[in-house]
């Protein structure tokens, strides 16, 4: 009977499978191969191509792109409909969390349905980097931003800015009582003041620096502390903000540009950003994008890449998003502070902070999170 | 009656397949195994499952409580408006345990809608609903009719001669209640806790926005910051496990059909309340109704109506809606095809395997959407990779969990399907699928797309699962609803809300007292 069974339940497997690639929503995106048909190259075909280059003629993509964006679709759909409208591409976009997608990227492997990862911190960005699911970038990319936003191995490429932070409350916390570094938050006098999203892929970034920086030992101490000062949990960001301006939050620890939004809003709301000094609670972040080996679009891969360093998008990133601008020449927004004045730690060495990151979250978990 | 080869191999190898999620997160959990001790260890395994089970018993009370003192008041005693009433206390079914949640998260935030509300009686700030209590009382406050539908009928058909003759005797009305009426409805009030308990373990929208650490919590929690670690397998099976156990507890079919309850069924006597009475009771209903029903709808209305008069454009959830009834209605309609050979094959011929066969459907019901949904991820992702984020993928994993309820609706109609007919038609020289086209399928069918219609309505509104496994670019008002609360844009989140609301409302009333009078 057992062994009937087995063998019937493979047969229907297969007669599933069979006919299943045809389900519309996941077919290979566009088939056109970059080679073109032969191998010779003639004359004219460089010309053309000579004369291309020098006229930034937009280079010939199309086809479907699946985009894996764990970046908020009301943050970042804008920008992905005007790569859609100006380049013809067709794009489906899958949002979730960077940690999550970057966790489904390494599952899925080689049949990964998605053609580039665009992720909110760089950590999600090693997760792949480092199981070796993603394209080298050309340096033309790579040298449109600081070398701190890069890949080391050129994997991935950062495409905007952005600094953890404390959200403060002002009414309720004084400037003398903050720290200068996160580990001045496991204190007594913050008993119930505190906010955290524990899993925020920011947030995972900062505990996976402070385990490179610090040992793993001092963070679980640290995590374990606040846990039992009490904290309010929160399952992003931007909760903690309002809740802060609600009154309802001290100290929240945050992404810079979620304060600046409200205050862009409404700038009497009675909160602010407190950037610490030095230490992983001062980290600069790029958020970045990368190109899977699997994917079946390459060119509109790459073009989306190169989108997201157009002075259009650079330009939505710091006046909507509230982010730094990585591309040179373009103006940071004015509420933004001075990049150069952050104390972020230098060489941080991002595909490090990836093989932390799953000690991260043993330690979190551990900590009763 | 033998059961033909062809019908039993078709079953067997659905329901093969079905619980295929089942056999490999157990797979999956024998490879964890060998550190089993070293997880043990490492997470926090004895507080999930002792929030999961606290909050189960917790909300199984108050649901029967609840759902027991509307029963007896709307059966039992006579007052103004009781029918409507009743009416009225049902629907809350209707809300998934994610709106609910979400509203009373907004209404009771310490500066919420209830303070801004009362701020001019001088109220600032409250504390805030979440955690344990607030997901108890949201889940209490959404489940409750599940009690109340079961054990009103039950009581219905409970022959009330012996509570006359207690009360005859002197026995006092609470005293006759607790010894008298309940012990004979013990049945009944186990299968509805049991289908509380279920939705309990299984919650994953109020828990999560209420941020109460329960299984599902953890599941999902680990799936977002690391799919591919031990966690998720582990949690997942634990959860699984859990549900099994309540489920098994449930003794299969058996207890379904103990609603009927011996004795000559004549008229009840209702007894006509004195006037104070009369008024706690419609004071009770007030209160019941105006926190499980007004209060969720008048938040989404307010969410509505504010967006729009502040100008908020309501942006693509109109594919949302779409998406939830093309799925709602393919799934509905391949549940009642798949249904309809195992009805035949339990109801109709009845045999020692036909019972088995027919209490692992029924256990179907009872498991986690988040389980499945990740065992689903995983197989398709390892092994069947061609229909990984694929519609038919997400109808599958809709198919495994509500199959069980298309096939719920076609066995109470299959009662009429006398085997005698069957035999007649045999000796007329009608073959076995004729019979079953002339002969059985004009007598079920009604009963099957009652089924069907069941089916529609919880995949409308599954959550999880959408989540988990839907095409890029599919939406569902579910994931629409979920993914705008998530990101503060309650416009868009009460838009599709409403619409969601306003389909299921009608046909899950009709069906759910259609389905008990029978």
């Amino acid at each position: 009977m057992n062994k009937k069974l087995t063998v019937t339940l493979i047969a229907l497997m297969m007669v599933l499978t069979a006919c299943s690639p045809t389900a519309g929503e996941q077919g290979p995106a566009g088939e056109q191969g970059p080679e073109g048909p032969s191998g010779e190259v003639s004359q004219d075909a460089i010309d053309a191509a000579v004369e291309a280059a020098l006229t930034e003629a937009p280079p010939e993509v199309g086809g479907t792109l699946v985009i894996y964006s764990g970046r908020k679709e009301s943050l970042v759909a804008d920008i992905i409909a005007e790569f859609a409208a100006t380049s013809g591409v067709e794009v489906e976009v899958r949002y979730a969390k960077s940690p999550a997608l970057a966790g489904t990227v390494v599952l899925e492997g080689a049949i990964s349905p998605a053609d580039v990862f665009f992720s909110q911190d760089p950590v999600s960005l090693g997760v792949i980097a480092k199981e070796g699911l993603f394209d080298r970038l050309p340096e033309s990319v790579l040298d449109n931003v600081p070398a701190w936003a890069v890949d080391k191995n050129g994997y991935w490429v950062g495409t905007s800015g952005r600094s953890r932070s404390l959200v403060v409350d002002t009414r309720d916390v004084t400037d003398a009582e903050l720290p200068g570094d996160i580990y001045g938050l496991a204190d007594e006098k913050f008993r119930n003041r505190l906010g955290l999203a524990p899993t925020n892929g920011s947030f995972l970034a900062m505990v996976a620096c402070m385990i490179e920086s610090d040992g793993e030992e001092k963070v679980l101490d640290w995590l374990t502390t606040i846990n039992g000062l009490g904290y309010g949990e929160y399952p992003k960001n931007s909760p903690q903000v309002a809740a802060a301006a609600a009154g309802e939050l001290d100290i929240g620890m945050i992404n810079h540009y979620y304060t600046l939004r409200v205050l862009a809003e409404d700038s009497s709301a009675p909160i602010k950003n407190v950037y610490l000094d030095g230490g992983c609670g001062a980290m600069v972040m790029p958020a970045g994008v990368g190109i899977l080996s699997s994917s079946q679009n390459k060119p509109a891969a790459m073009a989306f890449v190169e989108f997201l360093h157009s002075k259009s998008a650079q330009e939505t990133f710091t006046n909507t998003v509230y982010e730094f601008p990585l591309v040179e020449g373009i103006e940071p927004n004015a509420l933004l502070p001075d990049i150069n004045s952050l104390n972020s730690p230098s060489n941080l060495n991002w595909s490090a902070l990836a093989l932390w990151q799953e000690k991260a979250v043993e330690l979190i978990a551990q900590a009763g999170y | 009656m033998k059961t033909p080869k062809l019908l039993l191999t078709t079953n067997v190898l659905i329901l093969s397949l079905f619980l295929m999620p089942l056999f490999y997160l157990f797979w999956r959990f024998v490879d964890l195994s060998r550190n089993l001790s070293r997880f043990l260890n490492s997470w926090d395994v004895s507080t999930l499952l002792i929030n999961t089970l606290f909050l189960f018993f917790a909300v199984v009370f108050t649901s029967l409580l609840m759902g027991l003192s509307i029963s007896i008041l709307t059966v039992r005693y006579k007052f103004p408006g009781s029918k409507i009433l009743f009416s009225l206390t049902i629907l809350p079914l209707v809300i998934p345990s994610y709106i609910g949640a979400l509203t009373y998260v907004s209404a009771f935030s310490p500066k919420g809608l209830f303070v801004e509300i009362f701020s001019r009686y001088g109220l600032s700030e409250i504390t805030g609903i979440e955690g344990f209590v607030g997901s108890w009382i949201v889940l209490t406050l959404f489940t409750y009719p599940y009690v109340q539908l079961i054990c009103s009928s039950a009581l219905r058909n409970l022959d009330s001669t012996v509570e006359d003759a207690a009360r005859s005797l002197g026995v006092k009305r609470i005293k006759m209640y607790t010894s008298v009426v309940i012990p004979r409805l013990k049945k009944p009030m186990i299968y509805s806790s049991l289908l509380v308990g279920l939705y309990v373990i299984s919650d994953f929208g109020a828990v999560s926005l209420m941020k109460y650490g329960t299984m599902t919590k953890a599941i999902y929690s680990y799936y977002v910051i690391n799919i591919n670690g031990d966690p998720v397998i582990f949690y997942s099976t634990i959860l699984i496990v859990l549900a099994l156990i309540i489920s098994f507890a449930q003794r299969g079919s058996e207890m379904s059909k103990s609603a009927k309850v011996s004795g000559t069924p004549r008229e009840p006597i209702r007894i006509e309340l004195s006037k104070r009475s009369k008024y706690l009771v419609l004071l009770f209903f007030g209160i019941v109704i105006f926190f499980s029903l007004l209060l969720p709808v008048g938040v989404l209305s307010y969410w509505l109506i504010r967006g729009i008069s502040n100008g908020i454009q309501i942006t693509g959830s109109l594919a949302g809606v779409a998406g939830s009834l093309t799925a709602a209605t393919v799934t509905s309609f391949f549940a009642m095809v798949i249904a309809t050979p195992i009805v035949v094959m339990i109801s109709q011929y009845k045999s020692k395997f036909g019972d088995l066969f027919e209490k692992v459907t029924l256990t179907l019901y009872g498991l986690p959407h988040i389980a499945v949904g990740i065992s689903m991820l995983f197989i398709t992702i390892k092994i069947f990779p061609s229909i990984y984020q694929t519609f038919v993928t997400l109808i599958i994993s809709y198919l495994i969990v509500f199959l069980p309820q298309a096939v719920g609706g076609g066995q109470a109609s299959m009662e009429q399907v006398k085997i005698s007919y069957i035999e007649a038609s045999a000796g007329l020289g009608l073959s076995k699928l004729a019979t079953f086209f002339k002969v059985t399928f004009p007598l079920i069918y009604k009963g099957l797309l009652a089924g069907a219609a069941l089916v529609f309505l919880s995949t409308m509104k599954e959550l999880p699962q959408t989540l988990l496994l839907r095409p890029t670019g599919f939406s569902t008002m579910a994931v629409d609803i979920w993914s705008n609360a998530s990101e503060a844009l309650f416009t868009q989140a009460a838009f599709s809300g409403f619409i969601l609301l306003a389909i299921s409302a009608f046909p899950t009333y009709i069906l759910s007292t259609r389905n008990l009078d029978n």
